[in-house]
């Protein structure tokens, strides 16, 4: 699980969905920028208690 | 020792879109305070990939002859202009694919004298030996072609099947002055 408050993007190795990102009209260049400068993590209550993973949505997505 | 379940991909995704609207199923926010690492080695590729196609193509005009130049901020998805002779001019939207031949499809202008140039780069794009598969077809052709279509992404190879994907470039060959 990612411990968000000590996250450091340059510690991870991204690989995106070109085709998905596509599909949403994002850049690959725009979703890097989404995490190099900072966002609010909501995690998913029943996916987090199921997995013990982090799904979630960010604070971009809430605005879009 | 606990046992948690392994959800697949597509299940959590249905999941999370179905609790969207619903504040409940959400744990409190937490902040994730902006980065001062570099951004990755690969950032930024996606527009010098965009200019390098769109050099490839003005490439291919010119040695066909044609006047050709790229135009700047035009609002209409036109990316090069090309002059044959006096009074007679083609336009042309270059769109730019990596590692595929299926193109998300978006809105183009289907009209006389446009054409939309696809380039596609292998994965290994910056290799300079690799050459791009590259497709050119007048937008009212495909127009034509992909109002008959339903599906969100486009095969260019199929299109390929129906249209041929290279004949286009003969209307860009420049006539010898008399």
């Amino acid at each position: 699980m990612v411990f968000w408050q000590k996250f450091d993007p340059e510690q991870f190795d991204f690989e995106f969905d070109e085709e998905e990102l596509a599909g949403h009209e994002v850049a690959v260049d725009e979703a890097v920028e989404i995490i190099w400068n900072g966002f609010d993590v909501h995690r998913n209550r029943a996916i987090t208690a199921a997995t013990n993973s982090s799904g979630g949505r960010t604070a971009a997505e809430d605005s879009s | 020792m606990s046992a948690r379940k392994k959800l697949p991909e597509s299940e959590i995704k249905q999941k999370l879109i179905a609790d969207a609207d619903n504040p409940a199923a959400w744990e409190k926010a937490i902040t994730v305070q902006p980065s001062r690492s570099p951004r990755p080695l690969w950032y930024g590729r996606s527009k010098h990939l965009d200019l390098a196609a769109k050099f490839y193509v003005l490439s291919v005009l010119h040695r066909l002859g044609a006047e050709a130049t790229l135009t700047h901020a035009h609002p209409d998805n036109v990316d090069i202009a090309a002059v044959r002779k006096s009074g007679e001019a083609f336009t042309i939207d270059v769109k730019t694919l990596m590692g595929t031949t299926e193109w998300q499809m978006e809105p183009f202008s289907a009209r006389k004298h446009h054409f939309l140039v696809f380039v596609c780069f292998e994965k290994e794009w910056s290799d300079p030996q690799a050459v791009p598969e590259v497709y050119i077809w007048p937008s009212k052709d495909l127009g034509s072609f992909v109002a008959r279509r339903k599906s969100a992404t486009l095969s260019l190879d199929a299109v390929a099947q129906k249209l041929d994907p290279k004949s286009a470039w003969d209307q860009f060959i420049a006539q010898p002055a008399a």
